[in-house]
Order: structure tokens, then sequence, then C-alpha cells
């Protein structure tokens, strides 16, 4: 499966912005694929890039790998010194 | 075959030249290739010469049998044929490539005093009779010439052949190089067609150009660093991906000039040593072409050459110009994809930004140019935002891929560096740093509401990368700026609203003594009734701001009504809630609105007045809820007049179990009746307390009998203060 | 929640009306089908049913969904006003969609995301929409069983009550789906067509282990926050309310279900209607209800209606004028000094000749002995008040002087009103002051051939849809449709 730098990159940004929609969801490729209406495959390898730049948490391989938004480190109260 | 040389106006050249010789020594004169074959139209100073071209084939043949034992001379000679007597001048040339000889065939020359003899000769030969007739014509319409004489025509015969010869290679050189570059052009055509298949127009220009065996395109990847990316030609693959740096060897050096550098005879030379290690083996020469756009060196085009060629110059220097053309299409068929990339990055953005818009929250905001910045970079790694806190002393981040205190550590460095600068952003729009650990950041500084707000930061891979993503981080960066600008904006608007309202909160309640009191307790109790726990903290100001409205006549609540519009929306169910009380039904306000019922209800109560125990439209669970804050708040305040402080280490859940095994243990309850304190502490409604407790209402009334006897008190709201008394004594 | 170890657990569904079915909740750990067609709602109180988990009793629940879209869901559900993001944030709400497969492959792996979830919001109720898709895991011999059990032990391990959500028409014709019996309970959802217009939305409990269930068919409906249950008639009488306010049947059940289970107790109904509606049906259904019930009944007599012509009406609805009277329970009201049956007569005030001071005083004396001794026994008090008699008799201005008064006090007492009147003969602005007055208007009127009746005011807030009014031979005579 191949598929182009932009289009990779369209469904990064589409699947970020779904997760940061719904951070409390949890989805595999396929059911995401249903709701974005997008082909699976390509779909797999976006997901996984977005895990492995850890903004994605990924349970599970595959087919029955579930993706889940992973909230980005957050402190509010960093004193400055 | 016609040889591609003897072009027509080649041929005129020569045929002219060819009659002004033959006017001149009154000889025929014939110009043949290697089979006898005319090449030009013969100049018939003699009917023999005409005879012979237009003579039968076995006629010609013979003559020329007899010429073809002169082939391998390479001097003007005179020859003779057929007969001894009978000369001819053979003067051989050569066609411009030297692999096909022609000739020059003038004749015919008799020695004089020997014409007579000859013709006997001819006579009594035993030729056939068309070529005895043909000779003879040839021996009567001859001249006879001196030895000094056919020697002076030997040496004329022999100029006009160079003169042919040079003629052929002139032309021939002029044809070849108009060929050559019409074929050149081509490679470019190509080169500019195609610009994703480099390795063809490499081959296409190995083809045309003769001494070129290896070619390839060293990429620059990093400052100072080159990698082969494309190489073609035989014993070239070696070189694929190999690396140098500036200055080492000839490609090295090479990558440092402005302009093409070239060597030859280089097979001794220690900087041949990278190409020599990397499979090309032996070769004679180098051509390097720097590859440039603006300032920026983006590689070097080499083109390797094995043996030593000779070369037209004017081609070289064509092929130079040439190979510089490759080298601008190469350079701009990089910077367009280059450019393409950052479209293709950018494409995307537009999206994101109708989404960010949509978000309306800062954190929001952050998570997703932290997220996106990720998305966008070749190799990402991790990113964080640093943004000021609304204490100056303090900043916040939003960080991924990065240890959380080296996070930390580093939004202090960024603060000091960036946050504090009140020069603003830097004019490129980012900064390159390195971290403590050597890691590189490019910084944007998010700029709004005329100030440096904040920092998103993206780690790279190296500068290489920084210089190929930081348009359309910038890009991101902008956006994020904007958009949070959007917000702030929002946010002033929202306080600039707050502050009007409080003015007119003020002025309103000058009027109205009594109920503005109230309503300033009840904004107090808000505060407090978040802190523990009884509604979110965000829920307070809402809800404040919603009872100061309360406080407002009409009019002016009109005029608030843009913008306090879900704050309205709450003050008229509260209102409806105050029509309806004590009436029966089944009534459904939203929570906020039966929050401020009962806040405000027991704001406005008399200490003295014993209150209700239900209020129409506010749930049990909620009203009872705030019963026990307003309990626990009363023992709170007087502890706190008594000990200084007490109230900040507060803690309702602890305060109510030990207050719980206080009185079980005082008042002496039974399991069961400690069970149900506990209920009733915790808000519980007798019905509750019964399904919890899996025994009917009427025993837990009773148990409340005991409860209250033993505790000595009379009702729910007394038995709560005083646990929570004992819990905090 | 402590465990006390002596009575079970008990799980409050938080549904409005569905506790009370269930005899006041289920079971912690109780696997319930939840089974009805497209349409009736079964999303809708498998939602509710975590909300109030969350909302009333501070439980966390999952929804997991197969189907839905979770967009969907937090759109349909926000037309309740109900903000599940909110819920999500606050950590006691998830909506999980995913693939029945890859839910099963999760819940059956050792801290997988299920047991995780369940963990990280310390979760305590679970709706599973819907359960007709594990039928295809299995494959065809199995039907899914061997999926249905595992999730049904899952859920007993982590003591979640679940509600397991089934397409109703998927099990119809066959026999007994394999999870009817793993499962605790069942509750069915119907939508009936009901002569043609009318909808009739049913809730039925047909099976609950461990808990005391109200059997039969009981209506529900949606209203603007979610799904309330009206339980079914027979249950009213001897129910408490769970606002704590007892509601009086009409006597008309279709009335009763538009009035969420009859007039409430210590409310002033006005019943306005136009001279050519037959409201006569109506008003003595419901004193006919009151005086079967053992309550006290004042009567006022319009000029029409005398003790006879009541004692009559009232007879066709098997109520007994004269039996209640004996009992000292009914009183008159007459302006028009008519002579009366004896039994009757020590119970009738007349109040002709009086100036409005003195009517006032005449009735407040005759009456407030004997409410005093009859609240003391427990009875409640209905009045029926003709306000067009009171209008002729004693003027417009008396009305409006008095009357938000009078109702205030019944309402303090706990006197259910109903009046009479004719808003149009009265004019709009007394009418729109008698509206304010009343807590709600129950409204008939005939236009065309058809006579129509809708509720346009109750304490609720909430208006009905106009019904026809259809007259039927038997008791009670009329009908709403």
């Amino acid at each position: 499966m191949t598929i182009s730098d932009q289009e990779l990159l369209k469904l990064q940004m589409e699947c970020t912005m779904f997760f940061e929609n719904n951070p409390y969801a949890y989805e595999t490729a396929r059911g995401l694929a249903k709701k974005l209406g997008r082909a699976v495959e390509p779909l797999q390898i976006a997901l996984n890039r977005l895990a492995a730049i850890s903004i994605l948490d990924k349970r599970g391989e595959g087919n029955m790998a579930i993706y889940s938004y992973k909230t980005p480190y957050t402190q509010s109260e960093v004193e400055i010194h | 075959m016609i040889e591609k040389s003897w072009a027509m106006d080649v041929r005129k050249t020569v045929e002219e030249i060819q009659h002004t010789y033959a006017e001149f020594t009154r000889l025929s004169i014939l110009i043949v290739d290697g089979q006898g074959r005319p090449l030009v139209k013969p100049s018939s100073y003699h009917p023999f010469f005409k005879k012979l071209v237009d003579a039968d084939e076995e006629t010609r043949e013979r003559f020329w049998q007899e010429v073809r034992h002169y082939a391998g001379l390479t001097r003007p000679a005179l020859c003779d044929l057929w007969l001894p007597g009978v000369k001819f001048i053979i003067a051989p040339f050569k066609s411009p490539a030297g692999d096909v000889v022609y000739y020059v065939l003038a004749g015919v020359l008799i020695q004089s005093g020997t014409k007579e003899m000859l013709e006997e000769e001819v006579a009594g030969s035993g030729l056939y009779d068309e070529s005895r007739k043909l000779l003879l014509d040839l021996v009567l319409e001859a001249e006879e010439l001196s030895g000094e004489e056919a020697e002076t025509w030997r040496e004329k015969i022999g100029k006009l052949a160079e003169t042919a010869e040079r003629i052929l290679r002139s032309a021939h050189r002029e044809a070849y190089v108009r060929d050559r570059l019409s074929e050149l052009r081509g490679v470019l055509s190509t080169a500019r067609r195609e610009r994703d298949s480099i390795d063809r127009t490499f081959e296409q220009f190995m083809d045309v150009s003769g001494g070129s065996d290896v070619m390839g395109y060293a990429e620059r990847v990093g400052p100072g660093e080159y990698r082969v990316s494309r190489v073609v030609g035989e014993g070239g693959s070696g070189l694929q991906d190999a690396e140098f740096r500036e200055g080492e060897g000839f490609l090295g050096q090479a990558a440092l000039s402005d302009n093409p550098m070239q060597w030859t005879d280089i097979q001794r030379d220690p900087r041949s040593f990278f190409l020599k290690q990397n499979g090309i083996g032996e070769f004679y020469g180098l051509r390097c072409f720097p590859v440039r756009v603006g300032g920026e060196q983006l590689g070097i085009l080499f083109i390797v050459s094995r043996k030593k060629v000779q070369t037209d110059a004017l081609l070289r220097e064509f092929e130079d110009v040439l190979i510089a053309l490759v080298g601008e299409y190469i350079a701009s068929g990089t910077i367009e994809a280059r450019m393409e990339r950052q479209i293709q990055r950018l494409r995307p953005l537009m999206e994101v930004t109708r989404f960010m818009i949509s978000a309306q929250n800062t954190q929001r905001i952050m998570f997703m140019l932290v997220d996106m910045s990720l998305s966008l970079v070749w190799n990402p790694s991790s990113a964080i935002i640093v943004h000021e806190s609304s204490s100056g002393e303090k900043v916040q981040i939003v960080s991924r891929g990065i240890a959380n205190d080296f996070a930390e550590q580093y939004a202090r460095d960024v603060a000091k560096r960036i946050l504090r600068e009140s020069t603003g952003a830097n004019s490129a729009g980012f900064e390159l740093s390195q971290t403590e650990e050597g890691q590189l950041m490019i910084e944007y500084p998010i700029v709004y509401a005329g100030k440096t707000r904040g920092v998103l930061a993206v780690s790279l891979s190296s500068e290489q990368e920084a210089e190929e993503c930081r348009e359309v981080l910038l890009a991101l960066a902008t956006m994020g700026s904007i958009i949070l600008q959007s917000v702030y904006d929002q946010q002033q608007m929202n306080l600039q609203n707050e502050r009007f309202l409080k003015l007119m909160y003020t002025s309103a309640k000058a009027g109205q003594d009594d109920q503005g009191k109230n309503t300033d307790l009840a904004l107090r109790l808000l505060d407090e009734y978040a802190r523990y726990g009884g509604i979110a903290a965000e829920e307070a100001p809402f809800l404040q701001r919603t009872a100061m409205l309360s406080v407002l006549d009409d009019a002016s609540r009109s005029e608030l009504n843009e913008a306090f519009a879900g704050e309205l929306a709450v003050l008229k169910e509260y209102q409806e809630m105050l029509d309806s009380e004590g009436q029966t039904g089944t009534f459904s306000y939203s929570r906020p609105a039966q929050v401020l019922r009962t806040v405000l209800y027991f704001a406005a109560l008399d200490e003295e007045t014993a209150g209700r125990l239900h209020l129409t439209g506010v749930s049990p669970e909620l009203f009872n809820h705030f019963r026990k804050f307003m309990a626990v708040r009363h023992t709170v305040q007087s502890e706190v007049v008594l000990s200084d402080g007490a109230a900040a280490s507060f803690n309702p859940a602890e305060a109510e179990e030990r207050g719980i095994e206080a009185i079980v243990r005082e008042f002496g309850l039974s399991k069961r009746e400690k069970e149900v304190l506990e209920l009733v502490v915790r808000a519980s409604s007798n019905k509750d307390i019964a399904a919890k407790l899996f025994i009917s209402e009427h025993t837990v009334k009773n148990h409340l009998t005991n409860i209250f006897n033993k505790m000595s008190v009379s009702d729910r709201a007394q038995a709560i203060a005083r646990v929570f008394n004992r819990g905090i004594g | 929640m402590q465990e006390t170890g002596l009575g079970q657990d008990i799980v409050h569904t938080g549904v409005p009306g569905l506790d009370e079915l269930l005899g006041g909740g289920v079971p912690r750990g109780t696997t319930i089908i939840l089974e009805g067609n497209p349409g009736t709602g079964k999303t809708t109180l498998g939602i509710q049913f975590l909300l109030e988990g969350a909302r009333q009793y501070g439980e966390s629940g999952i929804y997991i969904t197969f189907e839905e879209l979770p967009e969907q869901i937090y759109r349909d559900m926000s037309g309740f006003g109900w903000d599940l993001r909110e819920l999500e944030r606050q950590n006691k709400l998830r909506i999980i969609c995913l693939e029945p497969d890859v839910l099963l492959d999760q819940m059956m792996r050792t801290d997988g995301l299920f047991e995780q979830l369940i963990r990280e919001i310390d979760c305590k109720r679970v709706v599973i929409d819907s359960i007709s898709l594990f039928r295809t895991l299995g494959g065809q011999q199995t039907d899914g069983r061997e999926q249905i059990y595992s999730i049904r032990n899952i859920m007993r391990k982590f003591n979640l009550t679940a509600f397991f959500l089934r397409e109703y028409g998927e099990t119809e014709g066959r026999s007994t789906p394999f999870e009817n019996y793993v499962c605790d309970g069942i509750i069915r959802l119907s939508l009936r067509e009901h002569l043609e217009k009318f909808r009739k939305r049913t809730i039925e409990i047909l099976k609950m282990r461990g808990t005391c269930i109200v059997e039969g068919e009981h209506h529900y409906r949606f209203l603007k926050d979610g799904i309330c249950i009206l339980p079914a008639l027979s249950m009213v009488e001897d129910k408490i309310v769970s606002d704590g306010v007892a509601r009086l049947s009409t006597g008309i059940e279709s009335l009763d279900e538009i009035l969420l289970g009859g007039l409430p107790q210590g409310s002033a109904f006005m019943m306005d209607s136009n001279s050519k509606a037959n409201y006569k049906y109506l008003m003595t259904s419901i004193y006919a209800e009151r005086i079967k019930q053992g309550d006290c009944v004042l009567f006022m007599l319009s000029g029409l209606s005398s003790v006879e012509t009541l004692e009559q009406s009232l007879q066709l609805f098997g109520a007994s004028l004269r039996e209640a009277a004996l009992e000292e329970r009914v009183f008159f009201i007459d302006h028009y000094h008519r002579k009366v049956d004896p039994v009757y007569e020590n119970l009738v005030v007349h109040v002709d000749r009086l100036s409005n001071e003195e009517y006032q005083k005449k009735v407040y004396e005759a009456i407030n002995p004997h409410f005093r001794e009859t609240i003391v026994q427990g009875k409640r008090w209905f009045i029926h008040y003709d306000l067009n008699t009171i209008i002729s008799e004693r003027g417009r201005e008396f009305v409006k002087r008095n009357f938000a008064d009078e109702m205030a006090r019944c309402r303090a007492a706990g006197i259910t009103v109903l009046c009479q009147s004719n808003f149009t003969e009265i004019g709009l602005e007394t009418s729109s002051f008698l509206e304010r007055a009343s807590n709600g208007v129950i409204r008939t009127w005939v236009d065309g051939s058809y006579q129509y009746l809708q509720i346009t005011k109750s304490p609720g807030g909430r208006m009905s849809a106009p019904h026809i009014v259809d007259n039927i031979r038997e008791r009670p005579y009329v009908r709403l449709i």
C-alpha cells in the first residue's frame, strides 16, 4: 500500500481533529474509516503514524487495534524562577 | 551508399573546384569512391571519360579493376592503366571520419613521343572491340607531356584531393556539430519535460556526449554535507548514497565553488580517492557543476570520463552550458518539490484553521497547535507550547514527546529568553535554539494582543529539516496567534461586559438595601459552594452574574441581552420558579436555575426563621446538599473565629468521618443508627435511606427519631451541624 | 455508598416512573434486556439510565454502541438538554463506539480497554446497544450465545448494572433467545398504532429477578427532558408519587394520561368550555371519582344544575351522592334557594339574597367546621367552583378581588379545586387573570363536527396536544383520542 505524502498528511489531520473533538473516543481503523468516510488501509497508516508520534494511544494489533487520543502533557503552573 | 558527408552543397563545391582544376590542367578529372562510383559529375576534357562513365557495366568494371590495383595509395601517383605508357594521376583522400578512401582520377597522360607506339600497341592487343576502341580514343585524345609537366600535374591533382578532403571534413564537422546540438537540445527538453526522471536525462546526455562515462548528482543534505542521490553509467552504482563533506576530494572542492570545475589527467591525484573507492575505478577526467538557487547550494552535478577523448571545443563548451541548464532544472525541480511539500502541508492547515476557530478555547487551541506541528515536520519527535499564565511569574505548558521535567525546564528557559523580551518577534518569525541536551528546537513566538504571549517549539533532527519545515510551521504558529487573538478579544469583551454588569449591579443595589445585601451574600455563597464541591468552579462566576442580573430592572437587563444570553435564560427560569413556588406538578428546571433558586433562597433567609424543607422545582438532593453546606459553613465560620486559618485545610469528607465517629462514641449509636446517620449527612432522603439499607421508610423514621433523641437535636439540619462540629473539633 | 452487608444494594434507574414499576430499583449487578422496535426510545432510555445515574447517584456509566456514531448520540441527546460531552469531561460517562468483535476481544483481555475504563471512571452502569450484533459473531450454530454469556458474566464480575438493548422484531417468531435465560430481566418498549392518529407508547416489564415489579403495560412519553413513564392507573391510587404530591384521577383514563396521572392534589384547575361543548361528562366523571374515593366534595350549584340533577348524573357514573350525604362529605352552595331532599338539607348553604361580604362569611362559617373535622380524619377535599354562576351572582369585581386569594388558601390547605367557566363569555381581561391564578387549564371546545380538549396550562408547564373528545357507550362515556 503506497500513499502520497499529501494524502497521508490530510488523513493525519483529519484523524487528529476527530480525536481532539472526541477525546474520549476509542476507534478501530475500520470504525473510523466509516465515520470519516475514508478507505481503511490509508487510514491505518495515518493512525499508526499518529500513534508513532504519540498523539494517539494504540492498543492491540492489526484489525483489532484500538486508537484513542492521548492528552498532551499539560502543566499550568510552571514557575519561571 | 552515398556518404552522408557528400551532401548536395559539398558536392557542388567539390565539383566546382574539380572543374577549375580540369580547365587548368586540361585533364579529365573524376572523383570516385572505392567501388569506382563517381561522387561528383566528371570534368571531361576527353570523350573517353564520358564514355567511361556511360559505358557498359563490363567495361567500367574492367577499368576499375585496373584502378583498384593502386588501392592503398596514400599519396598522389602517376599510374599506368591497361598499357604501360597510358598514365593516370590517382590521388587518394579520406572521408572526414577517416574510415573511407576516395580517389581523384585525372588523365590521360602520355609521355611525349610515345603516342604512335601506343597506337600500335592498342591495335595489336588482345582486347575486345569495345575496349580497344575506347583505349584507342583515349590514347589519340591524350596530349603528350614531358616528365616535368606530368610531375607538376600530379602535384596539382594531389592538391585537389587535399582540398576535397578538407571541404568534406569541414562540411562534416558542421553537420556533426549541428546534429549533436540538436541531440543535446533533446536532452535538455527531456530534462525540462520530465524533471522527476533525472536519470533519463543523464542517460541521454551520456549517449550524446562522447566522453562521459558516469554522471551523477550529489544533493546537499545538511550544512556542508552531501549525498550522491542519483547516478547513472556503468560502474557508477557504487556511488549511490555515498556521502562526502565540503572540501573533501574533488567533489568536496567543487561544492565550495560557485563555478563549474574541471580536472583532467588525474589518475594519480589523491583527491580522486573518494570516487575510486566508490566503485568508479581508474578515470581520466572529472567535470563538476554546482547547482544553486539564490545563494543556496543545492548540490553538484558531476561527470566522470574514464578515458581521454578529444572532443570538439565548441561542442564541449555547449555541453557545459547544457549541464549548467540541467543543473538549473534540477534546482528548480528541487525548489518546486520543496514548495509543493509546503503547499501540501499548508492545504490541510485551512481545515485545521476552521476547526481551531470553532474551538474558542485557549487550551484546546494549544492542544491542536502541538498535535498539528508534530504532524507537519518530517521527523516528528516532540513539540511544546509555552504560554504565559495569568500570573506573570508562571507559565503554562502543553507538550508531547518530551519528558515532563525536561519540558518544564525548557519552558523556563524559553520564558526567560523569549517571553520576557519585550522587543517582539524576530524578523524571520522564528528562532533556532539548542537545548542543553543538544536538541535542536525551532521556536515560533505566539504574538497576540500586542505582545509575545507564548512560544510554539518543535524539535528537529537537522538544520536542513528546519529549512524545509520553517515556512509551514510559521504558518501554523501565525494562525495560532490569530485565533488566540480572537479568543482573547472575546474574553476581553466578556470582561468588559462583566465590568459593566458589576457597575450596573452596584448602582442598582444602592436603591434596594435588603435585596442588595442578600445578593452580595449569595455571591459569596456561590464561591464557597464551588470550593465545597457543590458546583463546578466555572459555574460559580456564571451563577454570580445571573444573581447580579436578578437585581437589575428590565430595561438594564435588555441592554445586556446579547452579552449574557445564557445567564438571562437561567434567570428567566429562576423567575418562573419563584412564580410556581408552592404549586404542585412536574417541574423540569435546569440545574443552574435550581442552584440559583436555592442559593438566593438561603441568602435571603433570616437566621431566626426556620427554613423550608423543600423548594418547588429544586431537586431534593440538591436542596439537602446545599442545606448541609450551609450548616457546615456556619460551623466552619464560627471555627475560623476561634482558630485562625483552620478553614484553609478544611476537608469536608474527613470532617464528616471524624464527626460521625465522635458522635457514635459520644452518644452510643448502634451500628444501624450509624449507617442511617451517615446517609443523613450525605443528604439522602428517607426514601433513599430506606432503599439503600433495604428497610422501610417507617423504620428509617424510627431510627431517625432515636438518633435525634440520643444526640438531643430536633431535626436533620441540627444533626448534620453537630456531626461537622465534632468533625472539626 | 456503603455496603451494609444486610440488605441488597439497590440501583435506582433514575428514569422518572421506572423505579416505581421496578419496586424501587434493581439489585446491583443485574443485567436487563431492553427490547423494542426502532423508534421506541431504547437509546434514549439507555442514555437516561446512565445520565440519571451520574446526576442523581454519582454513578458513572459506559454506553457501548455498535451502530450509531457518537456524534449522532451527542446531538440527539442534546435535544433533551443532556450535555453528554460535559459528563465525559467529568469522567461520569464514556461513549464507546467499537465493532462487536473488537469490543469482545478487549473485554476478554486482562487489563483490556474495558477493564481500564471501568477503573478509570469507577463505572457502575453499562448499556450495550445492541446485543443483536453479537449474534453474528459466533457463527450460525451458536447464535452468539457464548459471546452473550461471556459479556453477561463480565458484567456480573465487575458488579455492573447493565441494560442490553435488543431489537424486538428480531426475536419474534423464534424460539426463546438464549439471552433471555442468562439475563435477569426483560423490559419491552412498544409503539402501537391506535385509532389511526393516536400512537400509544407502552413499557412492560416481562421479567425481573430479585425485585417485585408492577405488571402490565404502562405508558411512557418523551418529554423535553427525557422519557417519563406513567405508571398505569391502578398504581396511581396507592403509590406515593416521587414528588410527594398525589394525583387525583379524573376517572377518564386518557385524560389522566395527559395530566400525568390526574389532577395534582392541592391544585386549582380551570375547565374552560364554550356553551356548545359537552363538558358535563368530563366534570361529572371527575366529581364521581372523588365521591367514589371517599373524598369530601363541595359543589357550587348553578341555575341549571340542582342537587337532584347532580344526583342523577353522578349515578350514571356509579357514584352515590345520597350515600356520601349520609356520610356528611358532600356540601352544596346554592344561590337559588331550591328545595332539596331532607337527606341533603343540612348540607346545603343557601346564599341567595346575601351581600358579597355576607356570602363569604356564611360559606366560610358553614364549611370550616366540617373541613377541620374531616382533615383530621385524613380526608381530601375537592371543590367544584362554578365561575359562571359567581360572576352572574356576585359580579366580575368580586371574582377579580377574591379569586386569587381563595385559590391560594385552598392550595395551602391541600384542597383541589376545579373551576368551571366560559372564557369567551367572561372576556379576555378577566379570563387571562383567572388563567394566571389557576395552576392548570383544561380547555374544551367545539370546532366543526368535533369537540376538542387540550391542557393549555399545567403545573409542570406542559401543554398537551389537542385531543378529540369521543363519546363511548360505557362509563365514563367519553374518551380522548
